[in-house]
């Protein structure tokens, strides 16, 4: 397995910026997952670690030693297509010993790694049924059996659930994730899934119009999201924004409620937009102090049986609140919400970057 | 092992951009054969006084040219106008036949098997086998229309189709419609098939009659791809050969001469070469000025669909 | 649900909701009276498209004297124009020559155009080229005529199979290219793209992913450029003009002003000369249909 080094990577393509300045280290047996909404550059960027693109400027490297004039052929990498690509014309068990024939390994070796693969995938029954023959989980288990029998120095996944049913794809992941640690490989993984990166993956990157705009583990991205729209993508439902403006030393929001900002804390823009996930807001206000609480209408009820997802207005904004007691609001009742301070997120209205609070403040922040 | 066999590969595979051109040899020696020399070769000729035993006798310049669009050549003028009014003509009918067609054909239940092979029929005769069968059919003695005509009294003496204006021309619009129309019909129908039978019963469910079904839905999600089969005709059109030589042979007089033929007469007839590559110049440029608007706006109705 | 249909045209479910009018109703009847004029005109026309195929068959059973009455059918049938043609026309010879010649030509244009399709499409380089043959079918085969005369002169391949062969050959690779380029892209690249990353070099790729699965495709355009190449009549009549090579079409237009052959000897040759190709339309009608409308609907 090999560590993935990309070194200020631009790709432009009939004048568009499709990459701009990735700088990306992936270590060995890490996984590793790229996020962002369709058209980011997310499977450009894994095409073009693959070698399938190619590159403006930057620098791609395996374990230290570049690869960019490297065809795919040469790069020793794996890679499982979200359509699977399996050769329709080959019996499963070609399809899995195609790779190991191109690089000529003897037909003993090819036979043992087929079967330590099909062992793992359960593919034993399937190895001699055309890919046509194969459910959609079937299909997606050989196109990872295919990648495994290469033992390649690295993984690489475009989009590998999305074309299961949500059941299949839940266990897949599982499945998926096992696999990688047991063999200690290293992946980079795509999806518009954020739920899906954040189960899987030890880091993740997200992406937005051909940018990284924040690599982090799952719970970093998650408690300190470093822009508005990394807030907004990672989480479900979205982050809720609430403009405000500083004024002395507090914030005040639209809907009433005033934050006190931490001592010693002068600088800074004026108008801000404060975040506030769906799952840190109340309607059980008895402890919240009355200077964070907003006035709100209920709009609308979403009952999703273990919870419910309760959109309200307050002072012009419509808010997400996830509820979990039994009794729900009607609509069109004025209720309270309420809000704890330490997990509200700041951002420059202007510039949309996260102001506050920072890293370093987690221990407090919980 | 693993490091071993990374670098067998590296060593072994040749380039994108190698294979690409290795693999696109033959096509560029195809073009330089049949595209680039013959044009530049053509070109040179038309410069010359040339016989078909021997090529390049004198360089005359333009003498050829000023004959040719000079009042000199009473012929092949009239063939370039005479071509294009057959090529518009016939793609123009073959598309309206050949969309009909393809429309009943959406509609069809049964026998479609059955019809599309007599619709292959026409589409693969040779089109010298055409023209003869045509002929026949057309000729006034023996010739099956003249017979039927005069057996049911319609007509008094038989007519020579083919040996009278205008009758000669229609004759080989005739027989080229015969042939292509199928074609058309395939390609439009194959169109239609693109639109999505949803998109086609939900009009249905409102209520839409069929002809409305026809130009409020089919006709303008598949407008695009019809203009691109009429184009293609057109172009086909132009090079018409084998109908005038079998059937008329230009004409009576030069009635059917269109620019194709002329211009084989030219060279192989009256073995002029150098006259007939002039006239195969003005035909080619003749032939690019009038369809390269055509061609530049199917791509960008195609763009504009995709 | 009941659905009640009311007098009124109405379609009513069990609620009392309407859920059709009389307007959907009409539209269905209209679908079953449109049908049928469909129908009868389909039949009208296949038999217009029938009539001078019939026509040829019904002369090659007519003796001199009976053809010149232009009637459809006739009374005393004779085979005579049938072994008589054989004998005035060296039938089986030309429409050997042509058989030869065609098949082998498309064999030849699908080892130009097929690796050229897979360079542009897949491997993204050149499809300039493939642009330049496309446009070179725009122009008129006239054109080439005469430069192509010398040049076949010069390099002593007139009048011979290879000639001809390698004529029809590169003539047809503009159809083929385009054909190959609606079958090309039907296949998914990541396939070929899957097989890169396995470590097949790009032409093995193209040998044992691409085109096994074109085969279809490359039957079909294969077909369609025999076809072409066997109807071809124009570089023939000049190229192939000795009785050694000459093919059908030649030998045809030949024998039309010839006063010994009679129309129903004529209507024989066209009718044996057409019948290579019907056979192959017939067999492989689907194919050939796929094939033609392969490049034009994507």
């Amino acid at each position: 397995m090999a560590r993935i080094e990309l070194t200020g990577l631009n790709k432009d393509f009939a004048g568009r910026q499709v990459l701009s300045d990735i700088n990306l280290s992936i270590a060995e047996g890490e996984f590793l997952a790229l996020v962002g909404p369709s058209g980011c550059g997310k499977s450009t960027l894994l095409r073009v670690i693959a070698g399938l693109e190619p590159i403006s400027s930057g620098s791609v490297a395996f374990d230290g030693e570049p690869v960019d004039t490297l065809p795919p052929q040469a790069r020793n990498i794996a890679m499982v297509f979200q359509s699977y690509a399996l050769y329709p014309h080959m019996k499963v068990r070609d399809n899995l010993a195609f790779g190991l024939k191109q690089h000529g390994l003897p037909r003993s070796e090819r036979d043992r790694r087929i079967a330590v693969a099909a062992q793992a995938l359960e593919l034993e029954p399937l190895l001699d049924r055309y890919p046509r023959a194969l459910s959609g989980g079937q299909r997606q288990r050989v196109a990872l059996g295919r990648a495994m029998v290469r033992e390649p120095r690295a993984f690489l996944l475009d989009e590998p659930l999305s074309n299961l049913d949500a059941q299949l794809r839940v266990s897949t992941r599982l499945e998926i994730r096992t696999l990688q640690k047991r063999l200690g490989m290293t992946m980079i993984y795509t999806t518009h899934d954020q739920v899906e990166a954040i189960t899987l993956a030890d880091r993740i990157a997200v992406m937005s119009a051909g940018r990284i705009v924040q690599v982090a583990t799952p719970l970093d991205l998650y408690d300190f999201p470093a822009n508005r729209f990394v807030a907004g993508f990672i989480g479900s439902p979205a982050m809720n924004f609430i403009p405000g403006t500083r004024r002395a030393d507090a914030i005040h929001t639209a809907g009433g409620a005033v934050i006190g900002l931490p001592e010693g804390d002068v600088d800074g823009p004026d108008d801000i937009v404060v975040g506030l996930r769906p799952e840190h807001l109340t309607l059980d206000i008895d402890s919240v102090p009355a200077a964070h609480r907003l006035d709100a209408t209920v709009r609308h009820v979403e009952n999703l049986g273990s919870e419910a997802e309760i959109y309200v207005e307050a002072g012009g904004t419509r808010l997400c609140l996830r509820h979990f007691g039994r009794r729900l609001p009607d609509i069109g009742t004025q209720v309270r919400i309420g809000f704890d301070p330490a997990r509200l997120h700041l951002f420059d209205a202007r510039s949309n970057e996260r102001i506050g609070p920072r890293h370093d403040t987690r221990v407090n922040a919980s | 092992m693993t490091d071993k066999l990374f670098l067998k590969g590296r060593a072994g595979t040749v380039s994108r951009g190698a294979t690409a051109w290795l693999m696109l040899l033959p096509l560029a020696a195809a073009l330089v054969l049949f595209a680039v020399f013959p044009s530049i070769y053509v070109a040179a000729l038309s410069f010359t006084k040339s016989t078909l035993g021997q090529p390049f006798r004198s360089w005359i310049g333009w003498a050829n040219y000023y004959w040719l669009l000079g009042g000199g050549d009473r012929v092949f003028v009239p063939s370039l106008l005479r071509a294009t009014i057959f090529a518009v003509v016939v793609s123009m009918v073959e598309l309206a036949l050949g969309l009909a067609l393809a429309v009943r054909l959406t509609s069809l239940r049964r026998g479609g098997r059955l019809l599309r092979s007599v619709l292959l029929l026409p589409l693969m005769t040779p089109p010298v086998l055409v023209g003869v069968a045509w002929k026949l059919l057309l000729a006034p003695g023996g010739g099956l229309i003249n017979g039927e005509l005069l057996s049911l009294g319609l007509i008094a003496e038989p007519v020579s189709f083919l040996g009278t204006t205008p009758w000669a021309l229609m004759s080989i619009m005739v027989a080229d419609v015969w042939q292509w129309t199928p074609f058309v019909a395939l390609l439009a129908y194959a169109a239609l098939r693109q639109v999505p039978d949803d998109v086609v019963e939900a009009a249905w469910l409102d209520g839409a009659p069929p002809a409305a079904v026809f130009w409020k839905i089919q006709l303008p999600l598949t407008a695009h791809l019809l203009f691109a089969i009429f184009v293609l005709r057109l172009i086909m059109a132009f090079k018409i050969f084998d109908l005038v030589y079998i059937l008329t042979f230009g004409g009576p007089g030069n009635a059917t001469d269109m620019s194709g033929f002329t211009i084989w007469r030219t060279g192989l007839r009256e073995f002029d070469v150098g006259r007939a590559a002039a006239q195969t110049v003005v035909f080619a440029v003749f032939v690019s000025v009038l369809l390269t608007p055509l061609l530049w706006l199917e791509r960008r109705t195609e763009d504009h669909a995709a | 649900m009941t659905i009640d249909i009311g007098l009124d045209g109405k379609v009513v479910s069990e609620k009392g909701q309407v859920v059709a009018t009389e307007r959907t109703h009409r539209a269905a009847s209209w679908l079953g009276l449109g049908r049928m004029i469909s129908a009868l005109l389909i039949a009208l026309y296949a038999a217009f498209l029938l009539l001078p195929i019939a026509f040829l068959v019904s002369l090659t059973f007519k003796t001199r004297d009976e053809v010149l009455l232009g009637r459809f059918l006739t009374d005393k049938p004779t085979l005579e124009n049938w072994w008589k043609a054989f004998q005035v026309i060296h039938l089986t010879d030309y429409v050997w020559h042509s058989v030869v010649i065609a098949s082998l030509s498309a064999v030849v244009t699908l080892i130009v155009a097929a690796p050229a399709t897979y360079a542009a499409v897949r491997l993204r380089h050149g499809a300039f080229l493939g642009s330049l043959a496309l446009s070179s079918y725009v122009a008129p085969p006239v054109v080439a005529l005469l430069p192509l005369f010398f040049l076949m002169r010069w390099l002593g391949l007139l009048n011979s199979f290879p000639g001809m062969i390698l004529l029809y050959g590169i003539m047809n690779v503009p159809v083929a290219y385009w054909l190959l380029l609606g079958f090309l892209r039907k296949i998914p690249s990541a396939l070929d793209e899957a097989a890169w990353i396995d470590g097949a070099g790009f032409f093995k790729t193209f040998l044992v992913i691409d085109l096994p699965l074109l085969a279809p495709g490359l039957v079909a355009t294969g077909l369609i450029c025999l076809i072409l190449a066997y109807n071809e009549f124009l570089f023939a009549s000049l190229f192939a003009q000795d009785d050694s090579v000459r093919g059908l079409t030649v030998a045809i237009s030949l024998f039309q002003g010839d006063r010994f052959v009679n129309f129903g000897q004529m209507a024989v040759a066209s009718l044996v000369g057409i019948a290579p190709i019907y056979v192959i339309a017939l067999l492989f009608q689907d194919r050939l249909i796929g094939g033609l409308t392969a490049g034009s609907v994507k």
